[in-house]
């Protein structure tokens, strides 16, 4: 019998994995038949999906049972190919082999629940909204878009990416809202790149060949399934990747830098007060620093003589010039936003306290830094973290160095250059042929 | 590439070139009745920009080196635009030159011309590698975030305005056409030719172009009429730099910068470096599209250093305007020629397929 002969397949499958203490082989009985099935025991709750099967095969009550015919809206049979078995098995199917050919049958399983159940976004606040944030797994975040978006011209397509690990993505877009274009590439270079493995972000932003080195992310992240509904809704492409609670909006525009999608909840006019206050923040984040040394060390002429007096007072004692001075603060400041950020929650107040009492008190007292500097710094980082995504920040934080030592060198004509450069780059950065500095990702594209 | 962002690059090259030696130029040619002079380049400016674009209009998608080469052929079209070439070259050099000494004049007297000029030249480096649609893009940008402070260095100064200096408002003779230097002052005028390299699949009407030059000539009078009111004219005339102190006649308090030119200064410079963009993109597709078909990149660069090196053997501001005078030949060869031939190519056309 072919039940007793040890297939080609199983052989390498068990020379593959056995070394993993969760890969089971196991006898059971099932219709009165005894089959083998292989299994990664951590993924898959055997006793739950026999109790399962029974239930479906006592539904069609037939008595002439044959294993392959019924489980058939189960499984599918590979013909020998070791390779899609081993795929299917470290995706959590069950292997069970026919006891008539001898062949492998895949067969969906009941895996234990390894996924949290849909709760709060963690590390967005959304105030005057829905608050459910999206969860590691992909089919709950599409439902989560799919509910809010009631409307025939929702599309969802699903892309495997990767060749060793198969990595699940799902390619979402509004058909009459976004760019075709846009689109079309999006799914070009998805089809391009299939082979590349994607573990994480970096790997998706690959796939998708974005540049490696961008000051300003080419695309939007959100724990929350109401700002990626917005997002498709304004002619964005959204991809969600299995296993992560965030959505992918593709490509970012200038806007968003202010533009918080979910402020569309509010009053018209308090929402443009609240991209005002942001503008506001992204000037003083790039400009302040840069801006104390200018008046400080470069053209102090340009203040008013009673300005420039207290201006100098402040820093009298203070040993070394006011870039060095500037610079010292700012990576310390760098330093606790990092140590803060990750730390439990427990801990992060130590960090605070010890930070805010050295930044704030002790280093003004001991004349190392002035008191202007502690205000300016405590500016600038406050409104750096009035933007509006995270990601964004981030790219504004890097950028005021370049602010602050063109300025020392060049004075007021420094951070002219400065921030025209940062324009420059701006007009030439492109996502998708969508130029950055557009204000609207619906439909086509006036520019080129 | 929208046509209001063109519009938006067109005001904005004109308003740097108005705010550079234009004021200085009409305070030399006459000493009344300057509107005369002003609005007669005005008047002529819109007539050649009417000629150019009614010209254009004939050939859509096409710029102004394919459509003169279509009716002369290469060589000619060579011979043509070689003024034109060498013009837009000094013209670059010279004007940067002009920015760098006020910038070193007003903002930065201690640091070295050659670190200021490597700066200054390296923005519309990168601008202009990165292709016109950016270019124009920069100027959309710069258009909200540097207008406010032009218009608002160029009017602070209302409060001391003496309207007696108006006068003599009539002159009769127009003495000041017999002057070589009234030319010169026609390049401040030179910035429509940029319009000829766009290749615009739907030309501009020339009559929506002529009411936005109705404003700029609103603009070209102020910034002559400006220093002209406050200083009076045999004084205005000393200066180097009369619209940077016109702006410094003024003390505002809620203002916590003491010294206002800054203001003039940043902004004007700030337009620099978008028309020397400009220009430098616009020599680079011209060099490359009629005598040296290599990446823009490299010429663009080549043209860079050389700009470098050269402005670096301008020393003062005499030499300056010693060399500014004597590009103003192929100026003015550039803007009343390419016009012309444009029109007279589409002229041609027309009786051609007649």
């Amino acid at each position: 019998m072919s039940n007793l002969i040890e297939q080609d397949w199983e052989k390498d499958l068990i020379h593959t994995f056995d070394l993993n203490s969760d890969f089971s082989i196991k006898t059971v009985t099932l219709f009165d038949q005894t089959v083998k099935v292989y299994y990664l025991s951590s993924l898959v709750d055997l006793t739950s999906t026999l109790v399962t099967w029974d239930q479906v095969i006592s539904a069609t009550g037939e008595d002439n049972h044959s294993l392959a015919r019924d489980l058939l809206p189960l499984e599918f049979t590979v013909d020998g190919s070791y390779q899609e078995v081993a795929d299917s098995l470290v995706k959590g199917k069950l292997i069970a082999k026919d006891p008539k050919s001898g062949k492998a049958l895949v067969l969906d399983a009941d895996m234990w629940p390894l996924n949290r159940s849909i709760s709060a976004s963690e590390n967005e606040n959304p105030l005057q909204s829905s608050i459910d944030g999206f969860t590691e797994k992909l089919d709950t975040n599409i439902g989560l878009i799919r509910r809010r978006i009631s409307n025939k011209e929702l599309v969802i397509e699903s892309y495997i990416l990767g060749t060793n690990s198969h990595r699940e993505i799902a390619l979402i877009y509004m058909k009459n809202a976004s760019n075709p274009k846009v689109v079309q590439s999006v799914k070009d270079r998805l089809n391009r790149n299939k082979h590349k493995d994607v573990i994480h972000v970096n790997g998706l932003l690959q796939v998708l060949e974005q540049p490696k080195y961008s000051l300003v992310p080419t695309y939007l992240t959100s724990e929350l399934p109401g700002e990626a509904v917005q997002n498709l809704l304004d002619g964005k492409v959204v991809i969600l990747m299995d296993l992560f609670p965030n959505a992918y909006s593709f490509p970012a525009i200038v806007k968003d830098l202010w533009s918080f999608k979910l402020d569309l909840n509010y009053p018209y006019l308090y929402l443009l007060f609240f991209r005002c206050i942001r503008i506001a923040g992204i000037a003083f984040a790039i400009i302040m620093p840069g801006l104390y040394v200018v008046l400080n060390s470069v053209n102090p002429e340009l203040l008013r003589i009673q300005l420039a007096i207290s201006v100098a007072k402040s820093r009298e004692g203070v040993p070394y010039p006011s870039f060095v001075e500037v610079m010292l603060m700012l990576l310390l400041m760098e330093m606790v936003i990092e140590a803060t950020i990750r730390l439990p929650k427990n801990i992060g107040p130590t960090i605070t306290m010890v930070g805010g009492i050295i930044l704030g008190q002790a280093i003004v007292q001991a004349r190392l830094v002035s008191n202007l500097l502690i205000i300016i710094l405590a500016a600038t980082t406050i409104s750096n973290f009035t933007m509006a995504g995270y990601l964004n920040t981030i790219g504004i934080r890097i950028f005021k160095y370049v602010v602050l030592v063109l300025s020392s060198i060049y004075g007021i004509l420094g951070l002219q250059v400065a921030m025209i450069w940062l324009f420059i780059y701006f007009a030439a950065l492109k996502t998708f042929s969508v130029p950055y500095l557009s204000l609207s990702t619906k439909g086509k594209s006036p520019d080129d | 590439m929208t046509k209001p962002m063109v519009v938006m690059l067109f005001i904005q090259l004109h308003l740097t070139a108005m705010l550079s030696i234009f004021t200085v130029r009409i305070l030399e040619v006459t000493s009344l009745a300057h509107w005369e002079a002003i609005l007669l380049d005005c008047v002529l400016e819109m007539l050649l920009v009417w000629v150019y674009l009614k010209g254009l209009s004939r050939f859509p998608g096409k710029n102004m080196i394919e459509i003169i080469s279509e009716t002369t052929g290469t060589w000619l079209v060579r011979l043509i635009l070689l003024p034109f070439a060498v013009f837009l070259f000094f013209h670059l050099t010279l004007l940067n030159r002009y920015q760098i000494f006020k910038i070193n004049v007003v903002l930065l007297q201690d640091t070295p011309l050659w670190a200021i000029t490597l700066i200054y030249m390296a923005l519309p480096l990168y601008a202009a590698c990165k292709g016109f649609s950016v270019i124009l893009r920069i100027s959309a940008a710069l258009f909200i975030f540097y207008i406010p402070f032009v218009l608002f260095s160029l009017f602070i100064s209302a409060h001391n305005f003496d309207f007696h200096n108006i006068f003599p408002i009539w002159d009769p003779k127009m003495t000041f056409l017999a002057q070589p230097t009234y030319y010169s002052s026609l390049i401040s005028f030179s910035g429509f030719l940029f319009l000829g390299m766009l290749s615009l699949d739907k030309p501009f009407k020339p009559s929506r172009l002529m009411l936005v030059m109705i404003i700029l000539a609103f603009f070209y009078l102020s910034t002559v009429y400006v220093p002209l009111l406050i200083f009076s004219e045999e004084v205005a005339i000393t200066f180097q730099y009369p619209n940077v102190l016109a702006s410094d006649t003024i003390d505002l308090e809620w203002v916590v910068f003491d010294w206002l030119p800054t203001f003039s200064v940043v902004s004007s410079t700030g337009l620099g470096i978008l028309e020397a963009a400009t220009t430098l993109w616009t020599a680079t597709t011209l060099i490359k599209k009629l005598f040296l078909p290599i990446n823009e990149v490299w010429i663009a660069s080549g043209l860079t250093l050389a700009m470098f090196l050269l402005s670096m053997l301008v020393r003062n501001s005499s030499d300056l305007n010693h060399f500014l005078l004597m590009n103003s030949i192929p100026g003015i060869y550039s803007m009343l020629v390419l016009p012309l031939a444009v029109a007279l190519s589409g002229l041609w056309k027309r009786r051609a397929s007649a």
